[in-house]
């Protein structure tokens, strides 16, 4: 298995408060399971508590790690990639709200594939326990959607 | 009791928080910040209205950016509990897709 990237930055485009991610935990067989954490002064959180459908966001940003890290398998020289959020199928909200500047933990499962589009089945946790999960569609490239 | 429809116009400031570090040199909203969008809308439309508990088939067509105007409409679902949303700019479809929502409580 390669490595997994010490520093985020190689395998996502995001920056500052928009980095949602922490740490990639694990990547192998389709599937990543990542560290994130919402800081307090992510605009969409009130000080206290981020909005659960938040966990949208750590989901695609798993995605996009791992699809980063994919690629680096292949082409080392490869790197982070805009992508999009082009769907959500269907998500399940379990809580009312992600705790801020807590670690959260996060995977995102390769559920099939039509390059540019992919499908995962996400899900986030706290403390071990769901809190959210979904199915998600994403598009490697920025000609369509809204970022992920 | 909340109305069948409603209707929030918003601006995207260009220093709006949303857009920091996504993406530095070329700003657009995060898909997260569409459904905040069409929440703040039910907020100010809807009397009442409960937990979101679900998402299901939210598209997102087209990147908003910095600056852009944004016209958010929203009906009820077939459930009572849930809300359609549709966000455009310009005419032109950006996203949309259905809210769920838990039963309000007293």
């Amino acid at each position: 298995m390669a490595e997994l990237p010490g520093n985020l930055s190689v395998v996502l485009p995001h920056t500052g408060v928009a980095r949602l991610l922490t740490g990639v935990t694990s990547c192998q067989n389709g599937a990543v399971r990542a560290t994130a954490a919402i800081p307090a002064s992510h605009p969409l959180c009130d000080g206290r508590h981020a909005p659960i459908y938040l966990g949208l966001e750590l989901g695609a940003q798993a995605a996009a790690a791992m699809e980063a890290i994919e690629r680096a398998r292949g082409k080392p020289s490869s790197g982070a990639v805009r992508g999009s959020l082009v769907r959500v199928r269907e998500a399940t909200l379990l809580a009312p709200h992600l705790p801020v500047d807590v670690p959260l933990q996060v995977t995102a499962r390769l559920e099939g594939a039509a390059p540019p589009v992919a499908i995962y089945r996400i899900d986030v946790a706290v403390d071990g326990h769901t809190v959210m999960h979904a199915i998600i569609s994403t598009h490697n490239g920025t000609t369509a959607g809204s970022g992920s | 009791m909340n109305p069948s429809t409603g209707t929030a116009r918003f601006r995207l400031a260009p220093g709006d928080g949303l857009f920091d570090g996504h993406f530095d040199g070329a700003a657009i909203l995060p898909g997260v910040a569409h459904i905040a969008l069409a929440l703040s809308a039910i907020g100010c439309a809807w009397s009442s209205v409960g937990d979101l508990t679900g998402l299901r088939d939210v598209r997102f067509t087209r990147a908003l950016r910095p600056g852009d105007e944004v016209e958010v409409a929203l009906t009820t679902g077939r459930l009572p509990t849930s809300v359609r949303f549709e966000l455009r700019s310009l005419g032109e479809l950006v996203s949309s897709g259905l809210l769920l929502f838990s039963e309000v409580t007293d």
